[in-house]
């Protein structure tokens, strides 16, 4: 008879770094926003324009809030190349151009994704962006990378 | 001439450069656009003023620009999100025009960037490269040119002016000044080898003009000799055309011919000037014939004036030894040497004279008579006529002789003479002493009438019968006995004829002095 332990080891181990492994050679991310936004869809084109800090608003006008998730990180890194091909050294090196001229600002920045939906849930402005696992009802999607 | 090269060198090469420059600039400019690309395509996509405007400042600090602007995309409804500008931004042409790229977005443009370059700038900058380069250029110019005009100067021009001056030196009416030009010698350069040619051509020139004089001396004396020689001969020299009119002649030959008073020929056709034409004519045109002798002499008579002249006269036939092309067909000169011969002439005639004629009666002697009277006979044979011949014998003139002596026989010899002449004048009489007191007198007559011979010859006894002075205050008187013979009827011989009339003459003498006895009738 197999024990639980066995059963993980044997079993759900080559699993999980299955999954693992997937996750880590391409996370799947979804964008979201507060329950309550208006906006059920975005397009690629409109979350690099809030991204990028083109425009601090939604295109319906209302006050957007990106989240970033933690510097450094993979995922953050990922979304980034996902979104606009760039990673975060570069996505860095921009805002750093900005940083003396301009009203754009960069996302702000959460701790962690449990963080960074916690804050979507709460912030009826805010937008940011979660791996596709970690989705929560708290929060709705409104752009799936391919 | 070198700064104006360099002054057209420099405007060209000025517009050139400024053209370059006007590139290069252009060309910075387009990097100064392209660097500010990725800033300037991240305030379009912004939409950042501020940025932009940073952007666009920074890119009028260049002294290159102008103006620049940075405007973004026209969105969807229709308002241009962005437009800075700055300076002066209204040549569209010239603008260096870069599209913005969507930082994120490859295939998306959002905007675009100006920039305006600076021409005046450009220009300015062109120019004062452009002018530092001209006056180095005018510099060098300037120097290569005194160095060239140096060079030219000193191995050109100098040697050119002496060989000119020395050339000038020459002076070709004189051939001692046709010396060789001096030159260096040992340069092979071509203002040498040119001096070395003239030197050569000069010495040549001087041969030939040296010859030259030298023949022209010789021909000037032989012509001064041939001259003093035509026009000092005391012989008149002439030069006869083919028409025969004198072309030339000397002073000599113009004595002769002028008359005194006169100072020209009075006619310069030659027969004319003397007095037997035809014969000249026929004898001008014998000698120019080339089968006769090439040289003939001849005597002529000529009246000068009231003088007669005469001239001994030599013809020669002129063939001329150039052989002339001028005219095809040769003129044939004739030349004559003519010498006043008229007192040698009058000479010859005084001595035929005295030798044909007695010296005491001026008769023709005997010799002559008898010559005369030949021809006369052989002239009434041939032509049908007659020759009356009179033998006259004097009488009574041996005593007047022995009485009076010699010198009254002389004279009474004179006056007989003289009164036969005054009887028988005519051109064709003819009166001989033929010796002595013995006579004939002779008539040639066309047609034979016997009583006017008879006549004449009574007239002729009558008229010697009168007395003749033999002193002035001593006369004498003689008489003569006639016999008479008729050529050809007496006798077609002259000797025959003499004979007969001899015969007669002594029959009249047998028979009583004083008559006429024609032997016609003593033959019957």
């Amino acid at each position: 008879m197999m024990s639980p332990s066995n059963l993980f080891i044997n079993a759900l181990l080559p699993l999980c770094l299955l999954v693992v492994s997937f996750y880590a050679k391409s996370t799947e991310f979804v964008v979201v926003v507060n329950k309550s936004n208006a906006i059920n869809t975005l397009s690629k084109r409109e979350i690099i324009d809030i991204y990028m800090g083109r425009y601090l608003t939604f295109p319906d006008g209302e006050t957007s809030k990106p989240l970033d998730l933690p510097a450094q990180s993979t995922l953050k890194n990922d979304f980034y190349l996902k979104l606009v091909n760039k990673d975060e050294q570069k996505i860095n090196a921009y805002w750093a151009r900005l940083l003396f001229s301009g009203r754009a600002k960069p996302p702000t920045p959460s701790t962690s994704v449990e963080d960074a939906i916690n804050k979507i849930a709460s912030s009826q402005f805010a937008i940011g962006y979660i791996p596709l696992s970690q989705v929560t009802d708290a929060v709705k999607v409104v752009y799936t990378f391919d | 001439m070198a700064i104006v090269v360099s002054l057209v060198s420099s405007t060209l090469s000025y517009y050139s450069g400024f053209k370059e420059k006007k590139n290069t600039n252009y060309l910075l400019v387009q990097q100064l656009a392209q660097t500010m690309e990725k800033t300037a395509a991240i305030a379009a996509y912004l939409n950042d003023k501020e940025l932009s405007q940073e952007i666009i400042n920074g890119l009028l600090s260049n002294d290159l620009v102008q103006g620049a602007s940075l405007e973004g995309e026209a969105n969807a409804k229709g308002d241009m999100a962005l437009f800075i500008a700055n300076g002066t931004i209204n040549k569209q042409k010239e603008a260096v025009l870069v599209r913005l790229v969507h930082p994120f977005l490859d295939d998306t443009y959002i905007g675009a960037l100006s920039i305006y370059p600076d021409d005046k700038f450009i220009q300015q900058q062109a120019q004062a490269a452009l002018k530092k380069e001209f006056i180095l250029m005018l510099i060098q110019s300037i120097v290569i040119a005194f160095f060239v005009s140096l060079v030219v100067q000193r191995w050109l021009t100098q040697p050119i002016q002496n060989l000119t001056d020395s050339f000038a030196k020459i002076n070709p009416s004189e051939p001692e000044t046709l010396k060789m030009l001096t030159f260096k010698q040992g340069k092979r350069d071509e203002i040498s080898r040119l001096t070395h040619g003239i030197n050569a051509l000069m010495n040549e020139l001087h041969l030939t003009i040296s010859n030259e004089q030298t023949l022209r001396k010789k021909t000037q004396e032989l012509e001064a000799k041939f001259r003093l020689i035509f026009e000092q001969a005391s012989a008149g020299i002439c030069l006869l055309d083919s028409k025969n009119s004198i072309t030339t002649f000397n002073p000599a030959f113009k004595h002769y011919f002028t008359v005194p008073g006169e100072k020209e020929l009075p006619t310069l056709n030659f027969p004319e000037l003397l007095s037997n034409e035809d014969e000249l004519q026929s004898l001008l045109d014998d000698i120019r014939s080339a089968k006769n002798p090439p040289q003939t002499t001849l005597d002529v008579e000529c009246k000068v004036g009231y003088k007669t002249v005469w001239f001994h006269c030599l013809f020669v036939r002129l063939t001329d030894q150039r052989e002339s092309k001028r005219s095809p067909k040769q003129e044939q000169l004739v030349e004559v040497i003519l010498h006043d011969v008229t007192e040698r002439a009058e000479r010859e005639l005084q001595t035929r004279f005295e030798a044909d004629h007695d010296p005491l009666t001026g008769l023709l002697n005997r010799r002559a008579g008898d010559k005369r009277l030949k021809k006369a006979l052989r002239e009434c044979i041939k032509h049908n006529e007659h020759l009356v011949l009179m033998m006259i014998d004097l009488d009574k003139f041996k005593p007047i002789n022995d009485t009076y002596g010699h010198e009254a026989g002389d004279k009474v010899l004179i006056e007989i003479a003289h009164r036969f002449k005054t009887l028988f004048h005519e051109k064709n009489d003819m009166c001989i002493r033929l010796g002595g007191d013995e006579f004939i007198v002779a008539r040639q007559i066309k047609t034979y009438d016997k009583a006017a011979t008879q006549q004449k010859a009574n007239a002729l006894l009558n008229e010697l019968k009168h007395d003749i002075n033999i002193t002035q205050n001593k006369t004498c008187a003689v008489g003569a006995s006639i016999g008479i013979a008729v050529a050809p009827n007496d006798g077609n011989e002259l000797v025959a004829l003499m004979l007969n009339a001899d015969n007669m003459l002594y029959h009249i003498k047998e028979t009583g002095r004083g008559q006429i006895a024609f032997f016609d009738e003593f033959k019957k």
